[in-house]
This record gives C-alpha cells, structure tokens and sequence, in this order.
C-alpha cells in the first residue's frame, strides 16, 4: 500500500507540474523585501500602448540593490535608468559641464565650495540643497568603500541652503571631475525609512523610481513630471533587467524582449547585423587594453626589445578582424579627442622587419635553426598572461601570440581572473601582462596617468615622469593640467614599457525602434542617453 | 528507528562542517587577494588602489589570520548568523531567502518532469525489451546523458525561442520562462533514471517468483504492478536522492543562462568576487538540500524495503 501510495504522489504531482508548466501557470515574482512594490512583468511583445512607451534595457552585471551606495546600482541608476544624477558630468569631448551644481570653485588647499541648482526638487517633491547632499554623500562614503579613496572627500558642511563645502583629505584640484563618478550621486534622504533602512531611490533625473525586484534584478521607472533640465524623448517608462551572461543579453534583444543590449559576444555580430529587427553599433570608448612589461626580469631591461614587440603587433589588423571592428587603434595612450591626450607620439605602427632588426641588435638570433630566436643558448620565451572579464583580452593576447611568432618568439598565453592576474604582477610572475582600465573613471588626465605610470606593479619608474604627473595633479589650471599630461604621456611611450595597443570598443544590439541613441565614450558604458527615444 | 535516524543526523552535520570547512580554505588559497577580488567586481579595474584595498580590509577586518576568520565564521554560524556579504553589503541569509525559492522552484519542476518521463519511459523500455521501443529509448538516454546542458540550453533558445517564438529567452518575468530551463534541467537527469528502471525491471522480471507468477496464472498486469514494479523501485528511489544533487550543481550554470534569479547566479558572483560570507551561506545551502534529500530517501527506503527491515539496518 505505501509503494501504491508513493507512486501515486510522484505520478500525480509530476503530471500536475509537467501541465502547469506547459500551459503557463502563474510564477509570483515578487520579493520578500519590503520595498519590492511591485512584481514586473516583462513579455516578449512590446509593451508600448498609444499612450505608454516603454524603453527595455539589458543592464550587463548582477542587480541586488537600487541604492547608490553600491557602484554597480548607482552606475545603471545614473546612467542606464536615468534616475538619480550627479553634481558634475563630462559631455562627450571629456569637458566637465553642471549638473546638480552650476559652479564650483577651490577655496583652500584642501577645500571646495560647489554652488546648487535651486529649481531642483526631488522626484516626491522634496527640495534639493545643501542639506540633502550633505546627507547623501556622507551616508555613501560609510557605504561605499571606493568612494573616499577616489574622490578624496573628507566631510561635507553646509555653507547656505544651495552652497555646500567638500573638505577632502588632501590636496586636490580635481574633486570637479571626481563628482562625476556615478558613486556620488545624488538622492534625497527620504529615500530611507525612520530607522534608515534604504527603501527606493528618489533622485533628481528625468525619470523616478517605480519599483525594484531584488530577485529578479528588474528596476522600472517612469517618466517624472518635475524634472528641471530639458530632454526629448517619448518614452514614459524604463526597465532595467539585471542579464549578466552576455549570450542571454544577445538572444534577449533577437527575441524582441530587450530593445538595447551592449557587451554582445563577437561571435553574434554578424548575426545580429543581418537581423531585420536590430542594429549593431559599435563606439570607442575612453577604456583601454594596455600591455605591461614585467620591468624586473632582464629582458625588458634592453629597450629595443621592448620596442621591438611592439612593432610586431599589426593593431588595426587585431582591431578589424580579431574584435570583429569593436575598438580603435589610438594615437596615442587615449582616445583621441580627450583633450589632455597627446597625439604626436610614436605609437609604433606594425613593422615586423624593423621588430627583427631591433631583437638582432639586441642580440636575438637564431643560432639553431629552430624558427626561435635565441641568445647565449636560451630560447626567447615570453609569458602573456590576461584575464577574461573584458571580452578582447584573450582574443587580443591570443593574435599577439601569433605575432610574436612571426618574428621568432615563442609566447605563451595564460587567461585568468583579474584578481588573480593582479596577483602574478605583483608578485613578479610574469613577462607581459595584458590588462585593462578605463581613461575617464575620473574625467581628468591625472588619475589614469597616476594609475597607469606611477603606481604600476610591473617596477617601471621614471622619476620625470612621475614628477610631471604630480605637477598634472597639483596644478588648478586646466591648460597647464593639458600641457603636463602631454609631456607625461611623451615620455612614458618613448620608454614604451607600458603601452595601448588598442582602444576598448562598447558594441550595443539596438532594437531597430529605438532611435536617438547616442553613445558618450565620457560615461560609463553602459549608458542610454536621456533622449534615447521608441518609433 | 530512531537510533538510525540520530545516527544519521549527526553524519549529516559531519558533511555540512567538512564542506564549509573545506570551502572556505579552498577560497582562501585560490589565487587572488579578496579586498583586490571584491573592488574589482563592484568597481572594476579602476576601483582598485592600494588606498581603497586598504580600506576594504580594515572595514572587513580582513588583516587578521584567516584561522581566526574561520573560526569566528564557525561560531556566528552556530548561532544563524551567517556573516553579511563582502559585495552587496546584505546579511547572506536574507540573500539567499531572496533566491533560494526560484531554485527550488526551478528544481522540483525539473525533477518532476524528469521523473514524469524517465520512469515511464524506463518501464516501457524494460516491457519491451530488445524491441524498437527500447532501442529508441537508449538512444535518447545516450544523447541526454552526452550533450553538455549548457549546449542543449543554447539549441534550445534559438528553436523554441528565437525560430518557433513560443518561449521567452531568459528571465522569470513570465509563466512561460521556466519551461527552458526546466527541461533543460531534467534532461540532465533522465539518463540515469531511465536505465536504472530499465535495468530493475529487467532484474526483477527474470527472478523465480515472477515466474511462478505467470505459471500460477496471474495476469501480466497484475505481475508487473504488484510485483515487478515494487520490487523494482527502490533502487530508482537511490537514484532520484542522487539526482537532487544533479539538479542543485546543474542549476547554477542552468540559472546563468537562463538569467534566473536563483542561488546559482549568486554563487558565480560569489565565487568571482571571493565574497566569502555569500559563498559559504551558497555552498551550505547546496549541501544540505543535497544531504538532506539523501537523508530522506533512505528513511523512505527503509519503509518501503521490507529487506532492510529485516536486516536491522533501517532500525
């Protein structure tokens, strides 16, 4: 009798699931937070009506919070959903312009008076002042681990209802660029509960929070009707859907269910340019592949070997064929329109006769007719080694490696996770490492040139260098600021341990009735411009 | 009964302190500094500064000897506190409650659909046996049981999805989203199932007593109900307690791709930002659904073979 009976459950409850499952019976999505207003329903079909226009985005990281203290929220609340904004923003020719704040001015060696806007009110109505951004930038430096150590604020005083002083923890002449960094974003305090328990964003963009599903990583939000600056767009509505696998992202947008994807896998490219229902565009962006050389180990000591791999590397050809066209060959170490970046450097265009040349006088032969060179008896080996987060890394490290052959080395190609590659060069266990950072974290030619040059891991120093690169950040004069960093990147590509091949590119799946939508290389990647509008 | 129960009790918590124990040294000795791991995967490359990582240990109070992180892990577990996540700032817990029902959801589904089609399939196979039926069906289970589910999954979007438009990508926005995953779920599971039936059947159908069954005049269908398939199960019911563990592993690749918000997701980020708190609080969860399970189909082993009774071993 129990076996008939357990037979009888399992039979009865797969038939059961098997059916509900096939005919669509109803999944709750809905979250045990207490903010989780609403479960968000997502169909295939479009949901734009004659009087809603919803615009859906594939945010490419995972989303468990709505809260601008974590980076990854405040990035797709600031960029992606437009919904929360930040004092200061750089327009796409890396140029600060107001935002929150309409100016801002270095009163002492280690003090910053910014002036507010005063026709801000809040998305609930609350105004927008001093108060409130007091309030908000120091709730975020408790939460936010990075937020200090990038921006250097200390504390924050009121000086007047719409005048707020940032002290910062030494002296710094770019906090202006710094409050652009989406972790400074601006929402009112009556986004958290009496006991401080945050609830939804209130922020200041052209659209306001309507939910957060912190299960399923969907963010909606709608148009605001009080927003202070002008846009153009119809869209009344945004959902954001946290897909980090970028194959879901790429079959999302195919399907219909997604109207803009970015971080598509190359090897979609194609597909999705000869879809009747999606655009592939593809735009430089201010982030970089660069190539270190392990500066402790003897060979890259000899400066003609170090000038020679570069002149073995055909950049346009990785950029063209190896990343399908997604990225850019620069002329420098930036892109080209920043306006600290120099452009009159050498950047050491293919050339692998004069990479031989250079490897033979520097002693590489060889000597044993293997196809390798070879000096004092030892085979010239390189170890590269990349991670895997950024798409082109491996794809990149991988041609080199063919190039590298090309001229008699014999490479290696080692991929990993970033922290673990970060471990190797600091550790010194590596000949060439393959990593990547973005020029604009910080619109402002010092911090990536600090990071890049002086605090690097691989031993390179130059005391000039560095010497100029304290100027660039000591320095309150934009043209100057400009003058130094040019001087700074001279040298460093003339030393050539440190170098960019190639320019990272943000390839994005654009439903074909999205129109409007323009890419900013000084935001994030992930951003949707305001005006991004729906057919 | 009861002693055998305690004893296995006890065994269950044995495996839950060597998995967490095992887990957390295995995190600690993977390549890769955790403040470095955890800047990195809220704020990529550029987030991470000797200032910033600094910042991270001495707010995670990451300096100290990682024996006594351990150990004051192990305590705070003992008391249902299991630590609050490096990465999204929130207790584990209280994280896991969040996704920890669409994996069951997502789970049980798949391992109905599995047994709905396994076990049938494995009966019919087993009844004719050695006949087109059976050769159908071990081709079926060699395909299943040879294509990775992460390809399946893939063959499956673009058909059912992208070309026949029946089936949502990816997500849990609607009812229809966890058809694909499911199904790509049970077919990791129907394999063993389908042959274990198969093989218990034709085990059981060739002993004596079947035999003097059919010579005493009983009806075929009485003997395969009665008989065969009672002797028949459990076995199958070892196999099923096994394949839940199939269903949790397989749910964390099955989740990414199909973007479903379950404990999978959580335990890849996890694992990528070396939070360890979170995938402590993940990898306990998967063990003790998978020891837990375990535990339960031996008790229902117990009652249902009368053998083990007899035995002693299920007192």
């Amino acid at each position: 009798m129990k076996f008939r009976k357990i037979m009888g459950i399992l039979i009865t409850s797969a038939l059961c699931v098997s059916a509900l499952a096939g005919c669509g019976s109803s999944t709750n999505v809905s979250s045990s937070a207490a903010y989780s207003t609403a479960s968000s329903s997502v169909s295939t079909e479009a949901e734009n009506t004659s009087d809603e226009k919803v615009l859906r985005i594939a945010f490419p990281s995972t989303l468990t919070s709505a809260d601008v203290t974590n980076s990854t929220s405040a990035t797709m609340l600031k960029e992606t959903a437009g919904v929360a904004e930040t004092l200061v923003y750089a327009d796409s020719n890396f140029k600060l312009q107001p935002m929150l704040a309409t100016e801002w001015e270095m009163t002492g060696d280690n003090t910053w008076v910014f002036k507010l806007r005063d026709n801000v009110t809040f998305h609930d109505g609350t105004p927008f002042n001093a108060k409130a951004v007091k309030w908000c930038i120091e709730r975020s430096l408790k939460e936010n681990s990075e937020l200090a150590g990038t921006t250097y604020i200390q504390s924050v005083e009121v000086i007047d209802d719409h005048t707020v002083q940032f002290t910062t923890s030494e002296r710094t002449t770019d906090l202006p660029a710094a409050m652009s960094y989406v972790g400074t974003a601006i929402i009112a305090p009556s986004s958290v509960d009496k006991s401080g328990s945050f609830i939804l964003p209130i922020g200041t963009g052209p659209f306001k929070a309507e939910s957060f599903d912190e299960t399923t990583g969907i963010f909606t939000a709608v148009r605001s009707d009080n927003y202070w600056g002008d846009i153009n767009t119809s869209v009344t509505k945004r959902i954001v859907k946290s897909m980090p696998d970028a194959s879901a992202r790429s079959l999302a947008v195919q399907n219909g269910e997604i109207d803009i994807a970015n971080d598509i896998p190359f090897s979609d490219l194609e597909t999705l340019e000869n879809s009747n229902n999606t655009n592939v565009s593809k735009f430089n962006t201010a982030r970089t592949y660069f190539y270190e050389y392990n500066m402790k180990k003897d060979l890259f000591k000899d400066e003609r070997v170090r000038k020679a791999l570069i002149y073995a590397i055909n950049k346009n050809e990785i950029v063209n064929d190896v990343l399908f066209g997604v990225g850019g060959v620069p002329k420098g170490i930036l892109m080209d329109n920043m306006p600290w970046a120099n452009t009159n450097v050498d950047t050491y265009e293919y050339n692998p006769d004069k990479a031989k040349e250079l490897l033979a006088e520097a002693g590489y032969k060889d000597t044993d007719n293997d196809g390798y060179l070879d000096k004092d008896g030892q085979k010239l080996t390189v170890k590269i080694i990349t991670f895997t987060k950024r798409p082109g890394c491996p794809l990149i490290a991988q041609a080199t490696q063919g190039y590298f052959a090309n001229i008699g080395i014999d490479a290696s190609v080692k991929v990993m996770d970033w922290s673990a590659m970060n471990e190797l060069i600091k550790k010194g266990d590596f000949d060439i490492a393959l990593n990547s950072a973005t020029s604009a974290y910080v619109p402002t030619p010092a911090y990536y040139l600090d990071a890049y040059y002086v605090h690097n891991n691989i031993g390179y120093k130059n005391d000039k260098l560095n010497e100029l690169v304290e100027k660039c950040k000591a320095t309150d004069k934009m043209d100057e600021k400009y003058e130094y960093s040019k001087e700074a990147q001279a040298l460093g590509q003339e030393d050539a341990c440190i170098y960019t091949p190639v320019l990272y590119g943000a390839v994005f799946a654009v439903s074909k009735n999205v129109t409007n939508f323009e890419f900013n290389a000084a935001a994030h990647d992930f951003i949707v411009p305001y005006n991004t509008d729906l057919k | 009964m009861l002693g055998y129960l305690i004893k296995r009790i006890v065994i269950v918590f044995g495996v839950l302190w060597m998995v967490s124990t095992l887990t957390y040294f295995t995190v600690h000795v993977t390549p890769g500094d955790t403040a470095t791991a955890i800047l990195y995967s809220i704020g990529g490359e550029n987030a991470v500064s000797e200032k910033n990582i600094e910042h991270v240990r001495d707010k995670l109070d990451l300096n100290r000897p990682v024996y006594l992180q351990y150990f004051e892990w192990v305590t705070n577990s003992f008391k249902g506190n299991f630590g609050t996540s490096y990465k999204y700032n929130k207790p584990v817990l209280y994280m896991i409650k969040l996704r920890l029902p669409n994996t069951i959801k997502l789970g049980i589904t798949a391992f109905l659909i599995s047994v709905a089609v396994s076990i049938p399939l494995g009966i019919i196979s087993a009844l004719n046996h050695n006949r087109i039926v059976d050769h159908l069906s071990r081709i079926f289970t060699l395909l299943t049981s040879s294509f990775p589910s992460f390809w399946i999954a893939i063959i499956f979007i673009i058909f059912f999805a992208l070309k026949l438009k029946l089936l949502p990508v990816s997500g849990m926005d609607s009812p229809k989203s966890i058809v694909l995953p499911a199904i790509t779920l049970s077919l990791g599971m129907m394999a063993p199932i389908i042959r274990m039936m198969r093989t218990s059947m034709l085990d059981v159908m060739g002993q004596d007593y079947i035999w003097v069954s059919r010579a005493k005049g009983l009806k075929e269908s009485a003997i395969i109900w009665r008989h065969v398939l009672r002797n028949a199960i459990p076995p199958i019911i070892t196999v099923l307690g096994l394949q839940i563990g199939h269903i949790l592993g397989g749910a964390v690749i099955i989740e990414n791709i199909f973007s479903w918000p379950g404990v999978g997701g959580l335990l890849i980020d996890a694992i990528n930002a070396k939070d360890t708190p979170m995938i402590e609080g993940c990898v306990l969860v998967v063990a003790f659904g998978y020891t837990f399970i375990n535990l339960v189909v031996d008790i229902i082993y117990a009652c249902i073979d009368p053998r083990l009774k007899y035995s002693g071993e299920g007192k």
